[in-house]
């Protein structure tokens, strides 16, 4: 068992907790011990498009944090991840601006000393991927699943230092691990567009039309994404679009780790499924029918 | 007629001396997931601004749009980092009070909580439904750490 600070972010904590109850249903059955710390928001690229310094401030004391506990970071959202990452490399690279942040970390006690890392945890899972493999018990043949690696998981690359933007794969190579079918679709590294949903409607709901109707048309039967974001996105607002431009086909959504509880054998409902706003009645049969296969072989 | 606000001109070029070497080349437009579907925010029209330190920037909405998708800074062949200079004007129009209110509540509620959602009893009542802890307040140590730079 390796043990990390759990950095679940506020967007799991707060608006879609049936994924940080998959994570630690999931993660310790995989050999991740996960600890809980006194973290904040990131914080996001809202709270940094407002102040800079601020943003480096708040993401030291998140690290620090996990440093003072000798543990590193396993995070749920790419976008917390990423904010992780580039504020670790800035501090660890610059010594002047370290010591400039640690006066204002001094006044809550803590120092950052640059010994931790921060990674999502597909980076993590990618790098274990022979235990993975070994908990699989009910695989997800025949599962149409198209992948949404979303923005923060990948970009930029010399922060993220996982997939190649262009031409993601390491996400695809774990959704095989389970057994699933990969659906290719020209819309495949499209932004999902969420951070225009409360300003921008309509120009967020026709990407997310667009995004849908791509997969939908290659012959998918859900999204998988390694994203909060993507996931409200491709979720919740994806019915608002849905009711805004009346298309006709739509696709439920699941965030990857419900589908490695699925592949060990937990139910749909174990999963948080019913959690997702949009459903697709054909799927749930096939996912059971799945998992009467299985219980016929034994 | 285009004037130019030195200030905001020194302060984009003071951590990035490389928005120099963009050469216009569009690929930060082409690349941009907001451009393709909203033709008025358009990434290398504002960088060639920026550039200027063009008063005119300072009063358009348009860059609040961008996603920060970073796919303008994973593309662009000359380092400009599009999306950074893009955060270095906003930081800008924060420092002068010309954020729009709803960015500014956003880093409020951050501040006071912690957390970027507001954390209702409804948010509570759905975390205890599936045996996860409440949510509570954190933000008091933010409040002792946050500020901007040189305003300690």
């Amino acid at each position: 068992m390796k043990q990390y600070a759990l950095f679940t972010g506020c967007t799991i904590k707060a608006a879609l907790p049936h994924i940080e109850m998959v994570a630690r249903k999931v993660l310790p059955l995989l050999d991740i011990e996960i600890e809980e710390l006194a973290f904040t928001c990131c914080p996001n690229a809202d709270f940094r498009s407002t102040d800079e310094y601020s943003w480096l401030v708040v993401a030291a004391r998140n690290l620090a944090l996990a440093e003072k506990e000798g543990l590193e970071i396993l995070s749920l959202c790419p976008g917390c991840t990423q904010t992780l990452k580039e504020a670790n490399m800035i501090l660890k690279d610059d010594n002047s601006l370290r010591a400039r942040i640690n006066k204002r970390l001094e006044r809550i006690g803590l120092i950052f000393k640059g010994t931790t890392e921060a990674n999502h945890h597909l980076v993590i899972l990618h790098q274990q991927i022979d235990i993975l493999i070994q908990r699989i018990t009910t695989p997800l043949y025949g599962i149409k699943l198209a992948i949404h690696s979303g923005c923060h998981l990948l970009m930029p690359s010399w922060i993220m230092q996982f997939d190649n933007p262009e031409r993601p794969t390491k996400l695809e190579e774990l959704i095989k691990m389970l057994g699933g079918t990969i659906i290719d679709y020209p819309e495949k590294t499209l932004c999902c567009g969420f951070t225009l949903f409360g300003s921008h409607k309509g120009t967020a709901s026709r990407i997310i039309r667009d995004k849908v109707e791509s997969a939908y048309l290659a012959g998918a039967e859900a999204f998988v994404v390694p994203c909060p974001s993507c996931f409200q996105q491709l979720d919740r607002n994806q019915l608002v679009a849905k009711r805004e431009l009346k298309f006709e086909y739509q696709l439920p959504v699941f965030y990857y780790l419900q589908l490695v509880g699925l592949a060990m054998g937990f139910d749909l409902d174990e999963v948080g499924y019913y959690h997702g706003r949009v459903r697709s009645p054909e799927l749930e049969e096939k996912i059971k029918s799945l998992r009467r296969k299985e219980v016929v072989n034994i | 007629m285009i004037s130019i606000n030195t200030e905001l001109r020194r302060k984009i070029l003071e951590h990035n001396e490389d928005i120099k070497k963009c050469y216009q080349c569009s690929t930060c437009s082409a690349s941009c997931p907001v451009l393709r579907y909203d033709p008025d925010f358009n990434p290398r029209i504002l960088i060639i601004k920026a550039l200027y330190g063009s008063e005119d920037t300072l009063k358009s909405k348009e860059f609040w749009k961008c996603l920060s998708c970073d796919r303008c800074n994973e593309r662009c062949p000359q380092g400009v980092n599009p999306y950074n200079v893009l955060l270095k004007l906003k930081n800008f129009l924060f420092s002068q009070n010309l954020a729009p209110k709803e960015r500014i509540d956003a880093r409020e509620l951050i501040i006071a909580t912690g957390f970027s959602y507001p954390i209702s009893s409804a948010v509570n009542r759905k975390r205890e439904s599936i045996e996860l802890e409440a949510l509570e307040s954190i933000g008091e140590e933010l409040k002792k750490i946050v500020g901007i730079e040189g305003a300690e």
